[in-house]
């Protein structure tokens, strides 16, 4: 009986642990609340029942500590096998090796890329490769404090809106002192995409085409900064420095402080969870020569290349961001970001027609296929808006006429670019 | 005892203390001396580094964002040590009279800063000082005053920080202070009184060489606490406007954590150690002069 039973033990114990081999172990990795992870539990759930040999274990993380955490795990030889990388870190990343071509794993299972927002796609190739599938894609919008624009008997501007029109708007809007100050539009200085578009109406951009030169240090893009500083001065923009952070920024706009301020996605939602605000999108205005400057930004998913399980992590890869939609849908009925397929389904889920804004999806396609464009994105990228952005803070806080701040930026600009 | 004895003990010794030494060893001594090699690599923290000498040393100096956060720093401490240190024994020689009601609520509620994280007392005087409306500027308008741009100005926001950290940090100080003035022996300013000394004369001539140890103490610490400043830059103002309240501390995880130059990053943390070594040698230098043994 004794040995009977033991055999059984023994039996069972192997059946086990032969389980557990076969089970294969995933680590994802994202940015977020690490508590509270949302949708992408969801996600994880729906892909552990589909697939019951997986296990995918999430690894959030707070975006401020983000890519730090994952060039840590890499470094310790623990990286993950899947992770979501903001596009501003993707050619780092790249460069560094981080990530796995993916271009023969998409050519073989013949994934249809045409789905995708091409926009979306530029930001996760380098040359003719592919290193991950996008993530969010999704424009930068102008967003317009509708009550405001009520109050002053004022009409929203159409979507093919030019500077001109923005700015004489925004003088209209800006109103008051002190306590009542009302602002037409917030001059934010968060990151370059804030910045760029007004540059981009001018013809002029960061680097040339091959991105290795820095090409701002010029007489027009001087102009046109000290024409953003005229208007903080004479009260029409707010000061870069009044409001440093998104949450202020917030504040002002569902106070009716500021009239329009440049905003992403998570802005949209953000003000969504605000009661009584209400506002619309518009594309960035442009100019008649220079109409596509609304900035267009995406995020990457990638698989790691030091991943030993390189088949599963595709598997995944293709469920959360391939074109059969899984994950995709998933993120759609939750809310948390842009289709990045041009889907009319999603974009249903997508869009809540009992909130702000009215015609996301419209007037998102049509900045996709007029209005939008994209970063100049590459190695080095965090590192080149560090030193644009303290150039600009100088003119900003009259320490240097804009001329003079960006010659003095532009060799230390020139040499992140020249760095291998 | 025997050799054999005392060995055994020596060996039994080194063996208790061992779980620290390992400790000291992998979380200290080792991240030290291999950041001194780090700052003199280029390294991503995935690629191999790539030995470049001193390199990083030279680009630094050489670099005027450095000499920005080194000055913003350097006022920072000056500032934030001077008044602290200047608070907190006032403070303390208010709260040690003995005739003082309610002393005990006192000293609870200037230490109670403390023991709040920096995080959360950034995240409470950013509205405070808000601009519009914050309620520090309210009661400026109140009162037919002008509004003042604490946080969002290039000449406000460093006083402005400085100010946060001297009234988070003098209940740490004070409670130093306090213990110390407790310790003082009444005899001597009995026999000044009979003296016929005044209380300032008591005060420079007993009380400031008495609680000189602790006054050393309260520098020497405040000083590399103040150079080492982050969390509070960070929330409060975020280096900005214009990164005057840039610091040290804030370009070392710039570089290392968002720009990936672990390289250059360490480079300035060995900057910071140096700066840090030699101020507080230098004090116990000096310290042999005013302080009471």
């Amino acid at each position: 009986m004794r040995i009977r039973f033991l055999i059984f033990a023994c039996a069972a114990m192997l059946a086990a642990a032969a389980a557990s081999a076969q089970k294969i172990e995933l680590k994802y990795a994202f940015w977020g609340n690490p508590d509270a992870i949302g949708v992408e539990k969801d996600i994880i759930d729906a892909y552990q029942s589909a697939h019951p040999d997986v296990t995918v274990t999430p690894i959030a993380v707070d975006y401020t500590n983000y890519h730090a955490k994952l060039l840590t795990m890499i470094a310790g030889g623990q990286p993950p096998d899947v992770m979501r990388i903001d596009s501003f870190f993707f050619q780092d990343f790249m460069s560094a090796k981080a990530l796995k071509d993916i271009t023969p794993l998409i050519k073989k299972d013949k994934l249809d890329l045409s789905k995708y927002y091409p926009a979306g796609l530029g930001d996760c190739r380098s040359g003719d490769k592919y290193y991950g599938l996008p993530w969010g894609t999704a424009p930068n919008f102008m967003i317009l404090n509708i009550k405001m624009f009520k109050d002053a008997g004022l009409a929203l501007p159409p979507l093919d809106w030019k500077w001109n029109d923005f700015v004489a708007l925004a003088r209209k809007l800006a109103k008051g002192q002190g306590d009542s100050k009302q602002y037409g539009f917030v001059q934010s200085l968060f990151g370059l995409d804030f910045v760029l578009p007004f540059l981009w109406m001018e013809g002029q951009d960061l680097f040339d085409k091959n991105r290795t030169k820095f090409t701002l240090n010029t007489p027009e893009a001087a102009k046109k900064i000290e024409e953003l500083k005229a208007l903080v001065k004479e009260g029409v923009f707010t000061s870069p420095f009044e409001l440093t952070a998104s949450d202020a920024t917030l504040r002002y706009f569902s106070q009716d402080k500021v009239a329009m301020m440049i905003g992403q996605a998570s802005t949209i939602l953000s003000l969504q969870k605000i009661e009584g605000v209400d506002f619309a999108i518009r594309p960035i205005p442009g100019t008649a020569k220079y109409p596509a400057v609304t900035t267009y930004k995406s995020n990457i998913v990638g698989i790691s290349s030091g991943t030993k399980k390189e088949k599963a992590a595709w598997e995944f890869l293709k469920f959360l961001r391939g074109p059969s939609l899984e994950g995709e849908t998933l993120y759609m009925k939750a809310k948390r970001i842009p289709p990045t397929f041009d889907d009319e389904k999603l974009w249903g889920l997508y869009a809540d027609a009992s909130k702000p804004p009215k015609d996301i999806a419209p007037i998102c396609k049509e900045i996709a296929a007029k209005y939008g464009h994209l970063l100049p994105l590459r190695k080095g990228w965090m590192e080149v808006q560090t030193l644009f952005l303290q150039a600009l803070q100088k003119v900003f806080a009259d320490e240097a006429s804009a001329s003079a701040a960006l010659a003095e930026a532009a060799p230390k600009i020139q040499a992140v670019l020249n760095k291998k | 005892m025997t050799l054999k004895n005392r060995t055994r003990e020596a060996l039994m010794g080194y063996v208790f203390i061992s779980p620290n030494v390992a400790l000291f060893m992998v979380f200290l001594a080792f991240p030290v001396v291999s950041s001194f090699f780090i700052s003199l690599a280029d390294w991503n923290l995935i690629t191999s580094p790539e030995f470049v000498g001193i390199q990083n040393y030279i680009d630094l100096f050489s670099d005027s964002f450095f000499w920005k956060c080194m000055r913003n720093t350097a006022v920072f401490s000056l500032f934030s040590v001077g008044l602290g240190v200047f608070l907190s024994l006032f403070l303390a020689m208010i709260l040690d009279n003995p005739r003082l009601r309610a002393a005990g609520f006192f000293k609870s509620s200037i230490f109670l800063p403390v023991i709040f994280s920096s995080v959360s007392i950034a995240v409470v005087w950013q509205w405070i000082l808000d601009n519009q409306s914050g309620i520090l500027n309210y009661c400026l308008r109140l009162l037919g005053m002008k509004s003042i741009p604490w946080i969002v100005s290039t000449k406000w926001a460093l006083p402005s920080v400085i100010g946060v950290a001297v009234w988070k940090q003098a209940g740490y100080n004070m409670v130093i202070f306090l213990a110390a003035l407790k310790g003082v022996p009444q005899e001597l300013y009995e026999a000044a009184e009979i003296d016929g000394a005044r209380p300032m004369r008591k005060f420079w001539k007993i009380t400031w060489p008495m609680i000189s140890p602790s006054t050393f103490f309260v520098l020497v610490t405040s000083i590399i606490g103040s150079f080492q400043i982050f969390d509070l830059t960070t929330v409060l103002t975020n280096g900005g406007p214009a990164y005057s309240t840039n610091t040290l501390v804030m370009m070392v995880y710039q570089y290392g954590f968002q720009f990936f130059k672990m390289g250059y990053a360490s480079s300035m943390a060995y900057v910071l150690f140096a700066i840090i070594l030699l101020l507080t040698a230098a004090q116990a230098l000096v310290s042999k002069k005013w302080v009471h043994s």
